[in-house]
């Protein structure tokens, strides 16, 4: 096995080193252009792309160039066992991405760690963990996919999008996903290379382990194919519902503009004052609530995930950034790199060594605009000039803010689990004082059910008009029109149900239609992950669902013919006993994209046996 | 007691094997007299080495000239010439005498010569094997 | 364990090509053994299946007693493998690729490896992509052979080779051939060559196994006839053995398989006016097979 490392890396070795350089060499670079921690979204997410995209290819490619004509036989066959072949070469393709990938972070991490006050987290030496999981994660899907017959095998990149696109609510979640898909895929590509990889690999574990994720991948795909037997020629004919709204459903309100929606929402309504209000709405200031989830910090975690790299008040050289390390804002000029103390809860301290645990956040806060600290809890102000750190709200008791605070023209908005809360622009921008809203709203639904908040500012308050496909529960949409007053008294003028849908039943819940079993594992697995991110349905609200009734027919249908496609595919492929029943179970399990996959992980064209068979 | 090198050449795309051409070379260089009686000849090895040839092939060669009583073995020593004897029988020497005729009227048979002008060549020729008419004679 | 090689009944089929079919043959222990066929008469295949890097579509492969699908590492160990393109790793020095293979195999002979390497000259500090195809294909023979396996497979090594790499490749093998007890399978196109080498000849054809004999006992099966046809020539498919015919100026010239001199007979039976029997060499036999069921062009026109 050492030997044949040995050769391998031999071969990979000087690009091995150029792609080390090059990366190091585009990290230098780009420290020039910004705080080099704190990379814009955009390059992170490019680079995630190269890293990605560059360890599948070389891990595609890396196998084929073994794989091609005589290679092949020179390469297998040779007094070891095949297995003993593919640790060799995979592990000389795991150094050499290790070395490209660890180094030129580890050299940058270090020399700003070492050399400059910036602040390095742990967390910013374990994000090596992070992208060198990623890579090889995608690496081990590139040798598959050369090394696999299955047509489907790079579908198991499908992986990574489970594994990058969640914020994990700690370390553990983090990284156990990464390293038991590592497992999985590494464990595929040993049974995979075997001397005569054209074969289809037919033990049941391994069928069950590429099945799933294929299957999983396939949903997307499916998803995807509604665009041609649905949404295409809906848009052709002119009657898809985003060319051509449908009046009397929800969505018909994002074809309208300003108070013709306040009309919309207002429509048959038995108030008295309906037109009044509706009337007011066209003279109104418009602005919205965003009620969309977004996910605090957690210490320790990726520094990409940061919203904000630091708070830099203006006219100043100051850099003030937050340490999971210490749980503290930590202080340096820019220009001298000089410290300039902590800020901690109970506010400003002279240097680190002062700063005690009662000082340390328990949460991380989040930083907005110039001088705002929010956790989930609390929004600090600090006030650069005086060295003070003052609460500018605190989240009523047991509820939580859902995202982080809206600065609008005319109010600013804090949005909890509950209630919405506005504010006077200037209470918020005061220097000293505590902020209280004007007005207090309760939500008629969860935040999560409602897609979004329309406000017209009135005389004498505001108008509020909620939306929803889910306004009153699920599948059940809806429009609530609300006046908040000054002074606190709320009415509702107008609550809307539509029992127009814009889209048919089975094109709404395709992904349950399609495959319950894995919509619901999808669920399961993110919202175990992610807790905190209400977009994931736990599985427990999934089942207790009241989906139409044509959906529970429909995809019980697909499960059962599904079970009986792949049964008698099975049946077509002369398959074995334990693979006919394997298969027949994921069939009926996960529907139609085990049928796709089975397709794809088995030769299109049956072969003839002989009358002597096998 | 010496030891000569062969200086046979075969050819490829012959229409006589390999070892077919090893036996008539080897039994020319006899019956010129370039290998004496008594001379070894190369071991079989050598021989397939010189010629790049299978060693098999020399193997059988030497295994024909053995039954023709041309070379003869001795205990761990290697093959000989031997004494010139005849171990063919009367009716296959005379089969391949006629074969040989046959072969040689077809090569002269359109050559503008008489026949006396032919068996004189011919004569000559055989004169010129040392004592070679003799050895048609059995002792 | 009697056999080298022995297959039975095996097919393999790439769609609607049939490469392998029905194809039976035993190769027992020693000597040089070798293959020849047209390409894509189904000799690579039938490596391939061998070496358990293809399976079959039916029937069974066996190396050395083993099944093919079930290779162990000892046996690989005793199995040695050169194709025509000498893969060797590119990127390795000629050292280092030798130490490298050297580790695989603990009987490793080193006498063989620096005996037939000295018939080629390679410089040991270059690179295998640096090497020509000559050097390349000794380094090659080189390490094969100091495997000491008990069975060598080289698959037509000797293509592409100059005429100096050609001598220098034949005279190493049949220098060790001599000296281990290495069975050879040898394919080749160089009819020359297996006239020099080969103890037994194998021809494929199609997939099939069309001879499996000594070249002379196999130059034996074909007849060569020159006869006079004032007629046409018999159907060709009604002449016993029929392996290929051509008009030359009037007289035909066939070439048939399995016949003894009573062919002559029936030749004049046929209608034909002078007939003789000429001798073969083995590449006429040999090209007569392989050539049988192709079209070849009458040279009348």
């Amino acid at each position: 096995m050492l030997q044949i490392f040995k050769s391998e890396f031999l071969r990979y070795r000087t690009w091995t080193l150029i792609a080390t350089l090059a990366i190091l060499a585009a990290y230098a670079f780009m420290a020039k252009l910004f705080p080099f921690l704190s990379a814009p979204p955009e390059l992170t997410a490019v680079s995630y792309l190269l890293l990605v995209g560059g360890a599948l290819l070389f891990g595609f490619v890396q196998m084929l160039l073994h794989k091609r004509g005589n290679n092949w036989t020179y390469l297998v066959h040779r007094p070891l066992p095949p297995q003993e072949i593919f640790h060799g070469l995979a592990l000389a393709g795991c150094v050499s991405i290790t070395f490209a990938i660890a180094l030129p972070w580890l050299v940058m991490v270090t020399g700003i760690d070492a050399f400059t006050t910036t602040v390095v987290d742990t967390r910013h030496y374990t994000y090596i963990l992070f992208m060198l999981f990623c890579a090889l994660t995608a690496y081990l899907v590139g040798t598959l996919s050369a090394l696999n017959p299955s047509k489907g095998s790079v579908l198991l990149i499908i992986f990574l999008l489970m594994l990058m696109n969640p914020r994990p609510s700690n370390d553990v979640a983090q990284f156990a996903p990464m390293l038991g898909v590592m497992g999985i895929l590494y464990a595929l590509n040993v049974v995979s290379f075997k001397p005569d990889l054209s074969t289809h690999v037919v033990r049941p574990w391994v069928i069950i382990l590429m099945a799933l994720p294929m299957s999983y991948a396939l949903t997307y795909g499916l998803a995807l194919s509604t665009t041609v037997y649905y949404h295409a020629p809906r848009f052709i004919m002119g009657t898809h519902p985003d060319n051509h709204p449908v009046d009397g459903t929800v969505e018909y309100l994002w074809s309208l503009k300003g108070a013709e929606r306040v009309d919309y929402a207002l429509e048959g309504s038995d108030n008295p004052r309906a037109d009044y209000y509706a009337k007011q709405a066209e003279l109104a200031e418009e602005d919205g609530v965003s009620t969309s989830i977004w996910t605090y910090p957690r210490p320790g975690q990726l520094h990409t995930q940061d919203a904000q790299y630091a708070l830099t008040p203006t006219g100043t050289h100051e850099v003030w950034q937050f340490s999971h390390d210490e749980m503290l804002m930590v202080g340096r000029s820019s220009v001298t790199e000089k410290p300039l103390g902590v800020i901690g809860m109970r506010g400003f301290l002279g240097d680190l060594a002062a700063a005690t645990d009662a000082d340390r956040f328990t949460e991380v806060p989040v930083m907005v605009g110039e001088r705002f600290l929010a956790t989930p809890t609390v929004i600090y102000q600090v006030n650069f000039k005086e060295r003070r750190l003052d609460i500018k709200h605190q989240a009523p008791a047991g509820e939580h803010y859902v995202n982080r605070p809206q600065m609008r023209d005319n109010f600013v908005a804090l949005v909890t689990d509950k209630h919405t809360l506005l504010f006077d622009p200037r209470a918020i921008n005061d220097e000293y004082e505590t902020a209280e809203p004007d007005y207090i709203i309760a939500h008629p639904a969860a935040p999560r059910d409602i897609s979004s908040i329309d406000t017209y500012r009135l005389v004498d308050g505001y108008l509020f008009l909620y939306r929803g496909a889910n306004l009153f529960g699920f599948d059940d949409p809806g429009s609530v029109v609300v006046h908040a007053r000054l002074g606190g008294d709320n009415e509702v003028i107008n609550t809307r149900h539509y029992t127009v849908q814009r889209h048919p039943a089975w094109i709404r819940h395709y992904m349950e239609m399609i495959s319950p079993v894995l919509h619901l594992m999808d669920n399961a697995y993110l919202s175990a992950i992610e807790p905190t991110n209400e977009d994931y349905t736990h599985p427990q609200e999934l089942i207790t669902r009241q989906y139409p009734a044509s959906i529970y027919w429909a995809s019980a249908i697909l499960m059962v013919l599904s079970a009986l496609i792949t049964l008698m595919l099975c049946r077509r492929h002369h398959l074995g006993r334990a693979q006919t029943i394997t298969w027949a179970i994921l069939g009926g399990l996960l529907s139609l994209p085990a049928v796709i996959a089975f397709l794809l992980m088995n030769p299109w064209r049956v072969e003839v046996r002989g009358p002597e068979g096998g | 007691m010496t030891s000569s090198n062969v200086k046979i050449q075969i050819v490829t795309g012959d229409t006589r094997p390999i070892f077919k051409q090893i036996v008539d070379g080897i039994r020319m260089e006899i019956a010129c007299g370039e290998l004496q009686v008594g001379t070894k000849l190369p071991s079989v090895r050598g021989l397939a080495m010189q010629l790049m040839i299978n060693a098999n092939t020399v193997a059988k060669a030497y295994s024909e000239l053995t039954a023709q009583g041309l070379v003869e073995p001795r205990q761990g020593l290697g093959l000989f010439v031997s004494e010139p004897r005849q171990l063919l029988s009367e009716e296959e020497q005379k089969k391949r005498l006629r074969t040989a005729v046959s072969g040689f009227v077809n090569e002269v048979a359109y050559l503008a010569f008489n026949t006396d002008h032919i068996i004189r060549e011919v004569q000559e020729a055989l004169i010129k094997l040392d004592g070679a008419p003799d050895t048609s004679d059995r002792d | 364990m009697h056999y080298c090689i022995e297959t039975h009944g095996l097919t393999k089929r790439y769609g609607k090509k049939l490469a392998l079919d029905d194809f039976t043959l035993q190769i027992g222990r020693g000597g040089i053994h070798a293959i020849v066929g047209s390409n894509g008469a189904g000799k690579s295949t039938l490596f391939r299946l061998l070496l358990g890097v293809a399976t079959p579509t039916s029937g069974s492969a066996r190396l050395l007693g083993v099944n093919s699908r079930d290779l162990t590492p000892e046996i690989r160990g005793r199995v040695g493998y050169v194709n025509e393109e000498h893969t060797l790793p590119l990127w390795m020095k000629a050292r280092e690729i030798t130490s490298h293979q050297r580790s695989f195999y603990p009987d490793w002979n080193s006498e063989i490896y620096n005996s037939v390497i000295g018939y080629f000259d390679v410089d040991q500090n270059q690179k295998v992509a640096g090497l020509s195809r000559g050097e390349r294909a000794g380094l090659n023979l080189s390490m094969a052979l100091a495997q000491s396996p008990d069975l060598l497979i080289l698959d037509e090594p000797t293509l592409g080779l100059d005429v100096v790499a050609r001598q220098s490749f034949l005279e190493a093998l049949l220098f060790t051939e001599g000296e281990a007890n290495t069975t050879i399978i040898y394919c080749s196109h160089q009819m020359e060559e297996i006239e020099r080498v080969a103890d037994q000849l194998i021809i494929m054809e199609k997939g099939m196994l069309k001879n499996n004999s000594s070249p002379d006992a196999f130059v034996e099966r074909v007849s060569y006839w020159v006869a006079d046809f004032p007629s046409a020539l018999p159907e060709k498919s009604r002449i016993p053995g029929f392996l290929s015919a051509r008009n030359i100026e009037g007289q035909y010239h066939i070439l048939v398989a399995d016949q003894t001199n009573d062919f002559g007979d029936y030749l004049k039976q046929s209608g034909a006016g002078a007939v003789a029997r000429h001798p073969v060499n083995l590449e006429r036999a040999v090209n007569a097979f392989l050539t049988k069921n192709h079209n070849t062009p009458d040279s009348r026109a």
